[in-house]
């Protein structure tokens, strides 16, 4: 099959481009030329879409919307010819010229029923995939199978997608291996397998259950039953262990009854009422018996009393006022001459001490003399300060001659210092000032410095730089982008005149023929420009760089000698101005730094100056304040005197007295005062007491005249103490006769009263004894004793009836009696433990099987759950997921199987001709240097035989371009032999040539143009190089096609020629 | 007056196939079949039924667990007490049940005899009920055949575990004829056995209901029970009820007009979304069937672990009570063109693979490549791969299908093909 016209009627850029293979006879290599800008690549994309349908989302309908797309050509296949348009449609996208709709199959079978990725592997090649072909070689390392059936398939690499497919395989799952998830899942589901199973409850365990359930249920029930038969008994055996002793005592009962026999019914208080009327008569005897004898006691003490006297007419208040005085008016007496002989002594006293105070005898007018307190106060005040004043007078005037020579002493340090000076205080310079001259000419010398340091440098590097570009521009000129832009404008300028040739339909063809060759030129001469620019862009690149540098190296070398003269002129300025301040200074040619140390001196010598000068300030201030003082002193001693003059003058002294004297007789005057006043207290008191005696004495006398005459006669005091006794004896016997009489008169009203009582009794007694029918008391008292008897025995046997009935609870108690009478006590109570004993047992045997069936029952709710169910569910999901998973990964071993028997396959029926065929086209593309290819001893590996040495060379050892020509002649061996088991194809290549130089491109184009032979070739280029390379071959076999894109509207231009 | 007939309960029977995956509502799965036979037990009460009778298989012959013939036995507990009378018979699985066996049943269940055909007559109800047990797992005997007389004046159901004539994917126990059904002039026949609902005939009626519950996906739709309404001898109506609580449904995509493998996800996103909708509300478990000549073939096959993950997140966004994906099945053919020429190096592979595929006998070569996983693979998990065990000639065609698309789109992968 092969092209026989192409037409590109609306795709991509072209607007009704057409390409004409029928200018050739045979099939052809047709060159199709086109730089990248003139739609290579939309010409490249037209055959596939034309061949297999436009994709529905595609880059060429840019220029034409997607539904105006068109693409048309004629097929030929032995002689048949097969016409047919292509639109972009999603159903019926073929059709004839004419639009009759056209089978896809129709199609298909002119192309050997490959579908476009068949299509596009064996008979599509482009740059990129040439390059792949040719590094992916690496990846089988060279086996010669696998190397085979990579440039047969051209696909991806053979032995990458086994190994892909392994690794995916032994992810899956691996012998002896954890990790992978069916290795995992295989242990879950053992794990899965045993836990569903122990959740699962068994019917034999379940039934193995209820038959225990029901056996021990019927154990529990007879258990119950025995219980409660023992139970029964005890309780039988109770009652009877009961009445035992009742029934003894009850027998004993009815005895003594019997024998008691009738007895009369009494009152119920009998009893009680003749003891209480036998106690109440002897009560009543005794008390009348104890009465008599207290009458007669009282009446023998009224006798014994004496009679009574006149004393008890004396009125009490009068006796206790007698009495209150007596110890009174006992002391006055002592006291009477104390006193007197005590006023006689202090006036004696007084009258001696007078006349030594000279100031008169009269005790009156001495004493009037005295100061009041207040002047005395002020006396003792000035008589203090008097010391006070006179030691400031002393202190003063001691002081002034020492601030004298302090002052003298201190004026003549002065003067010398201020004599040492060489500069006025006032012309002294700061500091800071030196130290910045010294910095400011430090720096301004070190700038200047550097820069011409820096200067001499740049001038070395600007030597080397242009030694450097003048080696390059030694070479061969360099082309420019200039120069490759100017010839693309003159190709574009002939372009355009051939463009408006062509279209003007009056011109003939002849006439196109030289512009068309001035384009053809032109075009040239700029793909030359622009390939030269391209690999020569590096030098280029260096040599613009170096200029580049120079320039900016010489800028800078201008701008650092202006820098440098900036530099000089400041230093110039500095110095200048640090001269003129050195010669103010001292006249003498200084450094700021030596200046600075002078300065230092000087400025040291005055602060000494100044701190004398405040010295002596300080001493004539001294002076000043010690003469002041001695003034201020003597003022006030002469104040003091004026003050002490006036208050001593009424003291009848002169001023001349002291202090000391004038306090001496102040003391003096003021004790006289103070023995004056006790005198005339002591005279007072005397006559005062001398008055009370004589009232106490008369009062005496009249109170023993009346009442004791005997009394008279003693002192009045003695008197007194008598009188009083007396009258209080008397009171007492009075007293004591009056309370006898009364308890007479008591005791025989109680007398008569106890008399009767008894008698009332006595009579009540009587008739009680008559009433129980006997004689007396005694009788009646046993007659009492009987009948209690009886009624405690008939009490006592009812209670036992009572207690009988009750212990019985329903059996007879005359059968039980009767038992009991026959029963004997130690045998029921032997009976009785034996019982407790047995239904104690029974009890737990009874508990421990309830709690058993309790158990049994709690047993039976483990069989509820929903467990065992569930974990097959989940067992079942493993499953599920197991045999996924088996599925995938046989699918996935099973194609990496198949793929090494394709390979093995592959290589045992392609090794011979293939590798012949290869070998052969693969010297003549590396142009001789490789004699033929090999397979290596061992492990059939591809390898390159030298030329030259004979060496064979396996993949890894080969340049990366001749890994290429081996790929390329791999592949087109392969498509050869392809071609001996199916009609012919075009071949369409694209760009393959790119990275090969000129002279294998050319050897590269020979062979393809050999194969045109046997199958059509369309080789895409973007390569004039290419183009120039067919016109040297002049083959026949060549033809080359020019693409021009052409814009709607314009009419386009048949086949270009050459 | 109503009663409900079900049939083929297999309580606790696990569901099958569902492979766990990321998202999958595995919770939900759990007590499918309990959850269906509570509704069993709500439809009788909910529709005052005087009368379930059950046709059989009420567990799987060799499930062990007694756990689920108690909850059984207590769910009847609440029909007896709600007066509700249940009668039934055993079927090939009872008969070889343990659990049966040894679960105790509320006292007013019947069980029907497995000597001889017995009638049981609920006078209150009107009801005659005819039936005879399994005595053993294969009856092949016609059991109806010796089933009692008709009783006059009362409805009469006969009740019986046959396949029929026979039925697909089922045992032929009890073998017999409609016409001997009919012959017997009962109202109503409620049959067990055949897991698929049909009402094999009308006059009188002869009705299998289905099982209660899909098990796995070959038992796809609606399942539940038949609710008979009568008066007195007469049947006025008689109704299919859905009682499942999942559903099973098979998504069968054809794919021929499908360019992309996104078409095919939208149309199954489409019918995944119908056959929710008509789940109404309980979990959907579904399998994907893809069929037919398409251009994606290849693509199908290659990428079917993909498409699978695919499948599951469109399950997970699924809405309603939620879906499972049980499997993806690739059934499609490749477009026919015209049949290639030459001998290009992949042709090399179909050669290889027929040489593979084709030759393998048992113990054959490929067997023994994959033979290290075959070892380790328990017989349940062997049964859902076969092709690891031995190869059929479909089995062949369809793994060598699979593998020569894989080899293809790895092999020409990114080489212009979309």
């Amino acid at each position: 099959v092969k092209f026989r016209r192409l037409g590109l009627d609306a795709y991509g850029p072209f607007t009704g481009g057409v390409l004409d293979f029928t200018r050739l006879r045979g099939n052809g290599l047709h060159l199709v030329y086109g730089p990248n800008e003139a739609g290579k690549s939309s010409a490249l994309r037209a055959i596939r879409d034309l061949l297999f349908g436009i994709p529905l989302v595609t880059p060429d309908a840019h220029l034409h919307p997607g539904p105006a797309l068109r693409l048309s050509a004629v097929l030929e296949r032995e002689g048949e010819e097969l016409a047919f348009v292509r639109r972009k449609k999603r159903k019926d996208s073929l059709s004839s010229p004419d639009d009759k709709p056209l089978e896809e199959a129709r199609l298909a079978r002119f192309l050997n029923g490959l579908d476009a990725a068949s299509f596009d592997r064996l008979f599509g090649l482009d740059h990129e995939r040439l390059q792949r072909g040719g590094d992916e070689m690496l990846s089988g390392q060279g086996d010669v199978g696998e190397a085979l059936f990579d440039a047969g398939a051209s696909g991806r690499s053979v032995h990458r997608v086994k190994l892909q497919l392994l690794e995916e395989a032994d992810a899956l799952f691996k012998d002896r291996a954890q990790k992978p998830e069916l290795n995992r899942l295989l242990a879950l589901y053992a794990d899965q397998k045993r836990r569903a199973k122990d959740a699962q409850h068994s019917p034999e365990k379940y039934e193995e259950q209820q038959e225990g359930v029901r056996k021990t249920r019927s154990e529990l029930e007879a258990c119950r039953a025995e219980l409660s038969r023992l139970r029964a008994e005890k309780e039988h055996l109770s009652r009877l262990k009961n009445v035992l002793s009742s029934v003894a005592a009850r027998d004993r009962g009815y005895a003594e009854r019997k024998a008691l026999g009738d007895v009369p019914s009494l009152r119920r208080d009998t009893g009680e009422r003749r003891e209480q009327l036998s106690a109440n008569v002897a009560e009543a005897e005794r008390d009348a018996a104890r009465l008599e004898r207290q009458l007669a006691e009282h009446s023998a003490r009224l006798g014994r009393l004496p009679a009574a006297s006149r004393l008890l007419e004396l009125l009490p208040d009068t006796v206790r006022a007698l009495n209150t005085r007596i110890g009174r008016a006992e002391k006055d007496i002592l006291d009477l001459p104390k006193r007197q002989t005590e006023a006689r002594a202090l006036r004696e006293a007084i009258e001696r001490e007078l006349p030594r105070l000279g100031l008169g005898q009269d005790l009156q007018s001495v004493t009037a003399r005295s100061l009041p307190v207040g002047e005395q106060a002020r006396l003792q005040e000035l008589g203090r300060r008097y010391q006070g004043v006179q030691l400031q007078v002393e202190g003063a005037e001691r002081e002034l001659p020492d601030a004298r020579a302090k002052l003298e002493a201190i004026t003549q340090l002065l003067a010398q210092a201020q004599g040492a000076r060489r500069i006025a205080r006032d012309a002294l310079l700061p500091a800071e000032l030196f130290e910045r001259y010294d910095a400011e000419l430090g720096r301004a010398e070190e700038g200047v410095e550097q820069l011409e340091q820096r200067l001499r440098q740049d001038e070395r590097e600007r030597a080397e730089l242009l030694h450097q570009l003048e080696q390059l521009k030694g070479q061969r000129g360099v082309p420019s982008e200039a120069l490759v832009a100017k010839a693309r404008q003159d190709r574009d300028a002939r372009l355009r005149e051939a463009q408006e040739l062509a279209a003007d339909p009056k011109r003939k063809a002849l006439e196109l023929s030289l512009p068309l060759a001035a384009l053809a030129q032109a075009q040239s001469h700029a793909d030359a420009l622009a390939d030269r620019l391209r690999s020569e862009a590096q030098r280029v690149a260096d040599a613009e760089l170096l200029e580049q540098q120079l320039g900016k190296l010489e800028r800078e070398h201008q701008r650092r000698r202006e820098q440098l003269a900036t530099a000089r002129a400041t230093l110039q300025e500095v110095s200048g101005r640090w001269q003129r301040i050195a010669a103010s200074l001292s006249g003498a040619d200084l450094l700021p730094r030596e200046a600075a140390r002078l300065l230092e001196v000087e400025r040291e010598g005055w602060r000494e100056a100044a701190r004398a000068e405040q010295e002596q300030a300080r001493a004539r201030a001294a002076l000043s304040a010690a003469e002041a003082r001695a003034e201020s002193s003597r003022q006030a001693l002469a104040e003091w005197q004026k003050q002490w003059g006036a208050a001593v003058a009424p003291l009848g002294l002169g001023a001349g007295a002291g202090p000391e004297q004038v306090l001496a007789l102040l003391g003096a005057l003021s004790e006289l005062s103070m023995q004056r006043q006790k005198l005339e207290d002591l005279q007072g008191r005397v006559t005062g007491i001398q008055r009370d005696i004589d009232q106490f004495a008369a009062q005496v006398r009249e109170q023993t005249e009346a009442y004791a005459p005997e009394l008279t006669s003693l002192p009045p005091p003695e008197a007194a103490l008598r009188l009083v006794e007396l009258h209080r004896k008397a009171v007492d016997v009075a007293a004591e006769r009056a309370a006898i009489e009364a308890e007479l008169a008591r005791v025989q009203a109680e007398l008569e009263e106890a008399k009767a009582r008894a008698a009332a009794d006595a009579a009540a007694l009587a008739q009680l004894c008559h009433e129980a029918g006997v004689a007396d008391a005694a009788a009646l008292l046993e007659l009492e004793q009987r009948v209690e008897r009886a009624r405690a025995l008939d009490a006592e046997l009812g209670q036992l009836d009572l207690h009988l009935a009750e212990v019985c609870e329903g059996e007879q108690v005359d059968a039980l009696v009767g038992e009991a009478r026959r029963s004997d006590k130690a045998v029921v109570a032997a009976r009785l433990a034996e019982l407790d004993d047995l239904i104690q047992l029974r009890e737990e045997e009874s508990r421990e099987l309830e709690r058993e069936l309790t158990r049994l029952h709690m047993g039976l709710e483990v069989y509820v759950g929903r467990e065992g169910a569930d974990a097959a569910q989940e067992l079942s999901a493993t499953v599920a997921r197991l045999a996924e998973l088996a599925s995938v990964w046989t699918r996935r071993r099973l194609a990496a199987v198949v793929l090494e028997r394709v390979v093995e396959a592959y290589r045992g029926r392609h090794h011979g001709p293939v590798l012949a065929r290869a070998s052969e086209l693969f010297s003549r593309l590396t142009l001789g240097r490789f004699s033929r290819l090999q397979v290596g001893l061992e492990e059939a590996r591809l390898e390159c035989v030298e030329a030259g040495s004979g060496k064979g060379l396996e993949l890894e050892e080969l340049s990366r371009g001749t890994r290429f020509q081996l790929y390329l002649a791999l592949k087109l061996a392969s498509l050869e032999q392809y071609l001996t088991t199916a009609p012919p194809l075009p071949l369409v290549l694209d760009d393959v040539l790119v990275e090969w130089d000129d002279a294998r491109a050319r050897v590269a184009l020979e062979v393809l143009a050999e194969l045109s032979e046997r199958t059509q070739i369309l080789l895409f280029t973007h390569l004039a190089r290419d183009v120039a390379a067919a016109e040297e071959l002049a083959d026949s076999r060549i033809f080359t096609h020019h693409l021009v894109p052409r814009a709607p509207g314009v009419e386009s231009p048949r086949e270009m020629l050459r | 007056m109503k009663l409900v007939h079900a049939a083929d309960l297999h309580l606790d029977s696990a569901l099958h196939g569902l492979s766990r995956y990321e998202s999958a509502p595995v919770d939900e799965i759990r007590g499918a079949t309990r959850r269906a036979f509570g509704n069993l037990v709500s439809l009788c009460l909910d529709e005052k039924a005087a009368l379930l009778v059950i046709a059989g298989d009420l567990f799987d012959g060799d499930w062990r667990d007694v756990s689920t013939g108690l909850f059984f036995a207590n769910g009847l507990s609440k029909l007896c007490q709600a007066g509700v009378k249940v009668v039934w018979i055993r079927g090939n699985h009872d008969a070889v049940s343990q659990i049966r066996r040894s679960v105790r049943l509320p006292e007013a269940v019947v069980e029907l005899s497995a000597d001889r055909a017995e009638t049981r007559v609920f006078e209150d109800l009107g009801v005659a009920v005819h039936g005879r047990s399994f005595a053993r797992r294969d009856v092949t005997e016609d059991l109806a055949a010796s089933y009692p007389e008709r009783i006059a004046g009362a409805l009469n159901v006969g009740l019986l575990h046959t396949a029929l004539e026979g039925r697909a994917g089922h045992d032929r126990y009890a073998p017999t004829r409609v016409e001997t059904l009919v012959a017997r002039g009962y109202e109503y026949w409620a049959l067990g056995h055949v897991h698929q609902r049909e009402v094999v005939a009308r006059e009188p009626y002869v009705v299998f209901p289905g099982n209660l519950q899909g098990r796995h996906a070959r038992e796809l739709g609606e399942k539940g029970a038949t609710l008979v309404s009568f008066e007195g001898d007469r049947i006025s109506a008689v109704e299919a009820r859905a009682l499942d609580a999942v559903r099973w449904a098979e998504l069968a995509l054809p794919v021929e007009h499908a360019q992309h493998l996104d078409d095919v996800l939208s149309a199954a996103q489409l019918a995944l979304g119908r056959a929710v909708e008509a789940a109404q509300g309980r979990l959907l478990a579904f399998r994907v069937l893809l069929s037919g000549p398409s251009a994606l073939d290849a693509q199908l096959r290659a990428q079917r672990e993909r498409l699978t993950e695919e499948l599951c997140s469109l399950s997970y966004a699924a809405g309603g009570a939620g879906a499972w994906l049980e499997k993806l099945v690739v059934r499609t053919t490749a477009l026919e063109r015209a049949p290639m020429l030459g001998d290009d190096a992949l042709a090399e592979i179909d050669r290889a693979l027929d040489e593979l595929l084709q030759h393998d006998a048992p113990g054959g070569s490929m067997l023994e490549e994959l033979g290290e996983l075959a070892k380790k693979l328990p017989s349940e998990v062997l049964e859902l791969v076969p092709e690891l065990r031995a190869l059929t000639p479909q089995l062949a065609s369809e793994l060598g299908g699979d593998v020569r698309s894989l080899l293809r789109e790895r092999l020409t992968l990114g080489e212009g093909a979309a």
